[in-house]
C-alpha cells in the first residue's frame, strides 16, 4: 500500500513507493458509468462522496462495478470541512451500509480529495480500519478511493486482506478515461507504434489516445459470423491487441463469399480458429482467448466478464438480448452491428440493410431493447428469414437475385462498427457531439440513416431501467437468460433480421 | 468511563460489561452522541433505539465519525 509524508494532510504516513511493489498479472479495477463520478472540486476543503457497488470476479480480473453515488450534504458533515480534513456523521455512514444491505450491492466505496497528493493518510488508514469492522457487520466489503490533482490511490479491503486497485475505469458519454492508481501493481496500457500507425497518427486529433486505449482494452465479440471476421480485422489495424472471441459455429461453403479470413480447405473448421490464425498470422503477440460456444454459456460469460468493451454480431436477437443485459450488468459499452434481409409476410426481401448500435452502461444510455432490438420472431417471419437464407446462399452460388452484394454488405456493417468504435473512443468531435446509437445503411439504396433520436432509457427497462440489475456483476441475482426473454416474448415484432 | 461498557476494534466495537440501555451508555459518555450503535445477529444488524438494553455476551457494533485527511 503506498503511503506517502505529506505534511498539512493529518496523521504520520510511512513511504513507500509503488515501484518497490512486485507487479502482478490480474487487475483490480473500479469501473464507474455514473455522470461526474470522478469530477472533483480541488478547493482547499476536502470532499467526499460514498459508492455502492457490484463485483466482477473472473481469473483474469477483479472489478468493482459502481451503481449508486451517494453525496453527504452539509448537515451530515460532523463540522464543516477544513483544509486538510473531513468528518462525515455516523447516522449518515451507517445509512449507507443500510442501503448497500437494502439494494443488494456487496461493495461501499469511500472517494476523498486530497489537496496535497494522492496517498493514504493515516488518517485513512484508521478509517479503513474502522470500516472494515463496520463492512463485515453488514456482510460488506470496502474500498477507499484518494483523489488528488496528481492522481488516484485505491484500495480494496476483501476478506481480511487490503490489496490495491490498480485502475479506475470512467465510462464517459464519449469515451473511456483509465486512471492508473498510483499504489497499482499491474502492467500499465499498451504504447503505439509510432512507426506502424504513422498514417492514421498524421490525422491528428484524439486517434493518438484512442489507439492506446484500443491496445490497452480487452475486446469480447460475441459472434465471428461475416460482421464479426471484419469488424475483428479491421479492430487488428486499430491496435487492438487483447480479443476474447465466442462463436460455436464452424464454417460452411456458403460462408466463402463474405468471410474475413476464409481460405480453401476451411470448411468445417470452427469461426473461431479461423480469427486466432488470422490474427496470429497479422501480430503473433496478440493475446486471445477462444470459446467455441453459444453465449451466454458459463464458459461464455466467464470470458467475457474480463472484456472491457463487448463488439456484438450474434446471428439472432436472442443472443443480442443476452448481450444487452450481460453488458449492463458489467458496465461494459456494447459496439453492434448485423446485416441482413428485412423480408414481408411473402417471404419477399423488400431492404437490404446493415444496421449498428451503441450500448453504453446505465445510466448513460439506452440499452439495446430499448433502442428496439427485440428477440421474438413470430413463426411467419422465421420461416420467410430461413427462406432468406436459402436465398442468400443460393446469391453465391449461382450469382442469384438475392442479395448480390452480400460482401460488401457484411464488410460494411463490420468496419461499420469498428468506426462507430473509433469514433466513441477518441472522442472526436468534442464530448458533447452525440455518439451514433443506432445507425442504418440501406445496401441498394446506399442510403445512410442515423435514427438514435428514436431512442431513450425507459424507466421500466429489464436490462437498464431503475430497477434492473445494471452494474451489480455477481451479485445480480436473476439467471442471465430468462427474464430478458420472458420480458421480450410478451411483444410484437414485425421484421425480422438475418444477419451476416 | 468503561463501567457499562469496554470499546474495541478501533471503536467499532461494544462490549457491555453489565445490562444497560443505550442512553444510559450515552449518559455516561460510553458512546457518542452521533454514534450509532448495532446488534450484530445471524441474519444481519439490527440498529439499537435509545430504550433498547445492552446485554453481556451478545455483539455490538459502532458506527463512528469517518474522519478522512
Amino acid at each position: 500500500m503506498m503511503t506517502g509524508d505529506k505534511a498539512g494532510c493529518g496523521g504520520r504516513v510511512r513511504p513507500l513507493p509503488p515501484w518497490e511493489v512486485p507487479r502482478i498479472a490480474a487487475p483490480t479495477v473500479l469501473t464507474a458509468s455514473i455522470p461526474g463520478f470522478m469530477d472533483w472540486d480541488f478547493k482547499d476543503a476536502e470532499t467526499i462522496r460514498y459508492g455502492l457497488a457490484g463485483i466482477s470476479n473472473s481469473a483474469s480480473r477483479s472489478e468493482l462495478l459502481l451503481r449508486e453515488v451517494i453525496r453527504p450534504g452539509p448537515n451530515d458533515l460532523a463540522r464543516p470541512p477544513s483544509g486538510g480534513s473531513i468528518t462525515v456523521k455516523p447516522r449518515f455512514v451507517h445509512g449507507v451500509y443500510a442501503r448497500a444491505v437494502e439494494l443488494g450491492l456487496p461493495v461501499v466505496v469511500s472517494l476523498h480529495t486530497h489537496s496535497c497528493g494522492a496517498f493514504f493518510s493515516g488518517t485513512d488508514q484508521t478509517s479503513t480500519r474502522r470500516h472494515a469492522a463496520v463492512a463485515r457487520d453488514f456482510g460488506l466489503h470496502y474500498a477507499q478511493v484518494v483523489v488528488a490533482k496528481s492522481g488516484v490511490a485505491a484500495s480494496f479491503l476483501r476478506d481480511g486482506s487490503e490489496r490495491p486497485i490498480d485502475l479506475v475505469k470512467v465510462i464517459k458519454p464519449r469515451g473511456i478515461e483509465l486512471l492508473w492508481t498510483v499504489n497499482g501493481t499491474c502492467e500499465r496500457g499498451e504504447q503505439v507504434d509510432r512507426t506502424v500507425h504513422d498514417r492514421s497518427l498524421q490525422i491528428g486529433g484524439g486517434i493518438e489516445e484512442a489507439l492506446r486505449l484500443f491496445g490497452t482494452l480487452r475486446v469480447g465479440f460475441v459472434g465471428a459470423g461475416g460482421v464479426g471476421a471484419a469488424a475483428i480485422s479491421t479492430l487488428k489495424f486499430l491496435n487492438v491487441k487483447r480479443f476474447v472471441i465466442v462463436d460455436p459455429d464452424a464454417l460452411e461453403v456458403s460462408n466463402a463469399n463474405r468471410y474475413i479470413g476464409y481460405r480453401a480447405g476451411d470448411i468445417g473448421t470452427p469461426k473461431v480458429e479461423v480469427q486466432k490464425r488470422e490474427l496470429l498470422a497479422y501480430d503473433p503477440t496478440c493475446d486471445i482467448e477462444l470459446v467455441r460456444e453459444q453465449f451466454p454459456s458459463p464458459a461464455s460469460v466467464e470470458a467475457l466478464k474480463a472484456c472491457d468493451v463487448i463488439v456484438s454480431t450474434p446471428d439472432n436477437h436472442w443472443c443480442r438480448a443476452q448481450v444487452a443485459e450481460f453488458a449492463a450488468r458489467y458496465l461494459k459499452p456494447v459496439f453492434d452491428a448485423g446485416a441482413g434481409v428485412y423480408v414481408n409476410e411473402a417471404g419477399e426481401p423488400y431492404r437490404i440493410s446493415s444496421t449498428t448500435h451503441i450500448q453504453l452502461p446505465p445510466p448513460l444510455g439506452p440499452c439495446l431493447k430499448c433502442q428496439g432490438v427485440r428477440a421474438d420472431h413470430p413463426p411467419h417471419v422465421e420461416a420467410a428469414v430461413e427462406a432468406a437464407r436459402k436465398s442468400y446462399i443460393k446469391g453465391y452460388r449461382h450469382s442469384g437475385p438475392t442479395p448480390a452484394s452480400v460482401a460488401t454488405l457484411v464488410t460494411h456493417a463490420g468496419n461499420q462498427l469498428a468506426r462507430h468504435m473509433l469514433y466513441y473512443l477518441s472522442g472526436v468531435g468534442g464530448s458533447e457531439a452525440r455518439v451514433p446509437l443506432h445507425f442504418v445503411n440501406e445496401e441498394i439504396t446506399l442510403k445512410a440513416e442515423d435514427l438514435s433520436g428514436l431512442w431513450s432509457r425507459q424507466s421500466e427497462c429489464p436490462v437498464c431501467g431503475e430497477q434492473a440489475q445494471w452494474g451489480f456483476g455477481d451479485a445480480a441475482t436473476r439467471l442471465l437468460e430468462s427474464p430478458v426473454k420472458a420480458a421480450l416474448e410478451t411483444e410484437t415484432h414485425e421484421e425480422a433480421v438475418c444477419t451476416g | 468511563m468503561g463501567n457499562l461498557a469496554r470499546r474495541t476494534e478501533g471503536g467499532t466495537r461494544l462490549v457491555p460489561a453489565k445490562n444497560a440501555t443505550l442512553q444510559e451508555l450515552l449518559k455516561e459518555r460510553e458512546i457518542d452522541k452521533d454514534e450509532v450503535v448495532y446488534e450484530v445477529t445471524d441474519t444481519g444488524t439490527k440498529e439499537m433505539k435509545l430504550n433498547d438494553m445492552l446485554q453481556p455476551g451478545k455483539t455490538y457494533g459502532v458506527v463512528p465519525h469517518d474522519d478522512r485527511g
